[in-house]
């Protein structure tokens, strides 16, 4: 059923999140004190995330995701990555792709989710707090709350994936770049608008982070 | 920003209180009937038609005192486009002035490139809905931004946090209404980029303490509940006809 198989991915993806965060807060030390709030509130909205899907999902009859077992290290994409001293930078990288990931990993399933209302209302409601976190993770590293083009910063390159396709400029038939040329012009237009990633991207860029 | 909708106080009998007794009694007629989904949310034009602080205040005219702005949920799909085309001229006006006072205000400059990306952002939303809806079903939109000193960095700030959060609740609340997938599919574009700007407008106000993302799951509101709040930044008097009455409430309920 195509309601459940977009919910059983989102959970899978707020699994990976909330497992980042979780493990980070664990290390001791490896936080610091500056950015606990940050992600202490990441750490539990995710975590809230899960529970509400595991709710739409065992209300419509599924089987709610078993959570899998990460590997950070993304299978070389994040070589020697381990929580560890030194790499908090890393952590906030891997924390600022997934969130990214997760705007549009939620925003590719809404149209699959369109006939039931409930669970497209409550994945709305998810939906832009994935804005939220997105906006606070880059911004804490010094980066602009949204996306510019297609770039994935600093990113490790495991990341273009995740930014692939945000460079449209085009919505519908509004040629948003050219209304907006004197005013931020092509970048503006990109950064206005979150696109969507398919289950198939989405599927494939966790997987690499699954042990 | 809903405080002069929901006062009832009892006041001295002067010529000025009547008036705003008038304007009081007639926003709450409003709230009545777009609640009860009625097909009419319209109010007798002589109620309004003496306020004149609108003419004489660009910008920061009297909330509900001008022509009727009427959205029609019968319309279907159009008319969710039309709320959020009001939403983003909101949005949009309201960061082009906080925009235009950068030379009289006490924000940094810092801020003032994330104010300027964020009125970019929401002129092309802006742009988009105008250029789907088209002309003849586009409605402008008269704003009104009373009481907010542009000037004070707190003051804009606050009222920033507000229109965005205003917004999300709003689209957030009204795509289960849609119909069409690639309509569904625009708006989500834009809502998780309001989320976005909530976040960096809140990291502003309060860095780094959480107040980024306030709950797990955003609001989710009815249009009829978005109307009140969007009334206060509406010149123009704000109806709905036809609204649906059934709606699926969010996580957080009370939408």
């Amino acid at each position: 059923m195509a309601v459940l198989d977009s919910l059983r991915l989102l959970q899978l993806l707020e699994y990976l999140q909330s497992d980042l965060y979780a493990r980070g807060l664990a290390a001791t030390g490896f936080v610091p004190a500056a950015d606990a709030d940050v992600f202490k509130t990441l750490d539990a909205q995710q975590s809230a995330h899960i529970g509400t899907l595991s709710t739409l999902i065992t209300t419509r009859l599924g089987v709610p995701v078993v959570k899998p077992t990460f590997d950070f290290t993304g299978k070389g994409a994040v070589p020697g990555f381990a929580f560890a001293a030194g790499q908090y930078e890393t952590f906030r990288m891997l924390a600022q792709a997934f969130e990214d990931l997760g705007v549009r990993a939620y925003k590719g399933q809404v149209q699959a989710l369109q006939a039931d209302k409930q669970a497209l209302t409550y994945v709305l409601a998810m939906h832009s707090v994935e804005g939220r976190h997105a906006a606070e993770v880059r911004r804490i590293r010094g980066k602009k709350g949204w996306i510019t083009g297609s770039s994935a910063d600093d990113l490790p390159p495991f990341a273009q994936a995740i930014y692939a396709g945000e460079e449209a400029t085009t919505q519908g038939s509004v040629n948003v770049g050219s209304a907006l040329a004197s005013n931020g012009g092509v970048d503006a237009a990109t950064q206005a608008f979150d696109e969507p990633l398919t289950t198939a991207q989405v599927t494939a860029i966790i997987t690499r982070f699954i042990a | 920003m809903t405080d002069d909708i929901a006062r009832d106080v009892p006041s001295p009998d002067t010529s000025a209180n009547r008036a705003e007794h008038a304007r009081a009694t007639s926003r709450r007629g409003f709230l009545r009937v777009v609640g009860l989904g009625g097909t009419i949310a319209l109010l007798p034009r002589f109620v309004v038609a003496c306020d004149s602080d609108s003419t004489t205040e660009p910008g920061s005219g009297i909330p509900g005192s001008g022509e009727p702005l009427v959205i029609d949920f019968a319309s279907g799909d159009v008319a969710i486009l039309q709320l959020a085309f009001v939403i983003e001229q909101i949005e949009a006006d309201f960061y082009s002035r906080v925009v235009d006072a950068f030379e009289t205000s006490n924000i940094s400059a810092g801020e003032q490139t994330i104010l300027t990306e964020i009125r970019d952002h929401e002129l092309g939303h802006r742009a988009f809905l105008a250029g789907t809806i088209g002309a003849d079903a586009a409605l402008p939109a008269t704003t009104t931004f009373r009481g907010v000193n542009f000037s004070d960095r707190a003051a804009v700030l606050a009222a920033a946090r507000a229109v965005e959060d205003l917004g999300i609740a709003t689209y957030n609340g009204a795509a289960q209404y849609l119909t069409s997938p690639e309509t569904l599919l625009a708006l989500a574009k834009i809502v998780s980029v309001e989320g976005r700007h909530s976040s960096t407008i809140r990291d502003l106000q309060e860095p780094k303490n959480g107040a980024f993302s306030p709950a797990a799951s955003d609001d989710v509101w009815r249009p009829a509940k978005s109307a009140a709040s969007m009334q206060s930044y509406l010149v123009d008097k704000l109806g709905f006809a036809n609204v649906p009455a059934v709606f699926v409430q969010g996580p957080k309920g009370g939408g």
